[in-house]
């Protein structure tokens, strides 16, 4: 448990540490984007992710309104450091993600839209809620997380609509991966913490291994 | 005064020897194990036992109940991350102590308050504010004694069912993992009838029997 003393000064400057950054251009939690030394401030007040497409950052974050409403919106910022558009959203954005050459948006209801002519088009994919893409190479893996919630019914799944493929896994802070061409899922909210790997195109789980404590790095697992 | 709780019913019954004081709704438990892989869920065993003590209850079990209801927090918006009180005006970060992101606690408070805000206190605990915990009595003393101890099953509400309250929608009552879910408002009246006084007997029946 890390431990702060309230609001140490040392402690704001640690927070300007980018969050993510792709070549020169990094976007941060506070909603800015850097580079080279260069910020930007977007408008948004806090950032929890972006993806790069090679044209610019996608961030996907909140304005928060002087009662703390937190109102979800994306933004794009190019390669030059211009701020190009900002996209107020109803729902929250949970993730970008690129497919056959073109830029998606994931949101929280599981509903996908496609970036095209600076705007967001709705497209026939549509996943379940609250799902992350882990992987869209060639067709598209979605998990989704065990809820939060003691009283919820459902539990975690990975699922491929494209393979028509699923399975339910109760995993939650160890974000399942694709390591050599395997899904690699660990279930880190079960007692017995398990890790499995999965063929990408059955969804079936080739092996399972009990671990000790849930590994981050999943690719390191060793399944023999 | 004494409570009598009918798992089969979703009753629970505080009386004494002339009179009922009252019925409320409670449910526990499934009738037999369930399928839950994070904790499987179970009966609420049956038996006789003692009321104990009333309290904010911190359990690892569950992610959400790893933070006591009503701890304060304080948003950190351009760190994505909210921290949390701890002992001496001390603040630990909820992602990093806990893995659940400002994100996470945003949807958590839409999905109970529809309010994308960060709350002022932690209401996400699954065993909502209070927890009144019971216990087997060996001795018959009506007293927690060294060789005894206090049972994993309690009376609480849920992070939801005290949303409901507050919003004044209508209390959606589902079942336990072998605790017993009360409402908020009748575990309020549960309280000032006595009926959590320290030392009540407390009587789990049978799934099929009645009142």
């Amino acid at each position: 448990m890390k431990i702060y003393k309230s609001t140490p000064p040392l402690l704001f400057l640690l927070i300007f540490v980018s969050a993510c950054s792709s070549a020169d251009l990094s976007w941060n939690y506070d909603g800015s984007v850097t580079m080279s030394g260069k910020q930007l401030k977007t408008g948004l007040q806090s950032a929890y992710s972006g993806f790069s497409n090679g044209e610019g950052v996608f961030i996907a974050g909140y304005k928060i309104d002087n009662k703390g409403i937190n109102h979800p919106y994306a933004v794009f910022v190019d390669n030059e450091l211009t701020m190009r558009s900002s996209w107020k959203r109803n729902r929250k954005v949970q993730q970008f993600f690129l497919y056959k050459k073109h830029t998606y948006l994931l949101d929280d209801l599981g509903r996908v839209e496609l970036y095209e002519n600076s705007t967001w088009v709705e497209s026939s994919i549509k996943l379940q809620s609250n799902s992350i893409i882990v992987d869209s190479n060639e067709f598209i893996i979605a998990c989704k997380p065990t809820p939060l919630m003691k009283t919820s019914e459902n539990i975690g799944s990975c699922y491929s609509v494209q393979k028509s493929w699923k399975v339910d896994l109760s995993w939650r802070v160890v974000k399942p991966k694709i390591c050599d061409n395997f899904l690699v899922v660990v279930e880190d909210s079960n007692r017995e913490i398990k890790a499995h790997r999965i063929d990408i195109d059955s969804g079936e789980i080739l092996r399972s291994i009990s671990i000790s404590t849930p590994v981050e790095h999943v690719c390191s697992l060793q399944f023999n | 005064m004494e409570l009598h709780f009918y798992p089969g019913r979703n009753l629970l019954v505080a009386k004494d020897k002339t009179r009922i004081h009252g019925r409320f709704e409670a449910w526990g438990g499934p009738s037999t194990i369930g399928n839950d892989a994070r904790m499987a869920e179970e009966p609420t065993w049956p038996g006789q036992y003692i009321i104990d003590k009333s309290h904010a209850y911190r359990t690892n079990t569950w992610p959400l109940s790893r933070i006591t209801w009503g701890t304060k927090l304080l948003d950190k918006p351009s760190q994505d991350d909210v921290w949390y009180q701890l002992p001496e005006n001390k603040w630990g970060s909820i992602k990093n102590d806990h893995k659940i992101s400002r994100s996470d606690i945003i949807d958590l408070y839409f999905n109970l308050y529809s309010l994308r805000i960060v709350p002022k206190k932690w209401v996400f605990n699954d065993f909502g504010p209070v927890a009144i915990r019971w216990f087997k009595d060996s001795n018959g003393n009506r007293k927690l004694d060294a060789n005894e101890q206090l049972s994993g099953q309690m009376f609480h509400t849920t992070q939801a069912n005290e949303a409901e309250e507050i919003r004044r929608l209508p209390i959606n009552m589902v079942h336990s993992h072998g605790c017993i879910h009360l409402k908020p408002r009748e575990r309020d009246q549960l309280f000032a009838i006595g009926a959590f006084k320290p030392g009540t007997i407390f009587t789990v029946h049978k799934y099929y029997e009645n009142l």
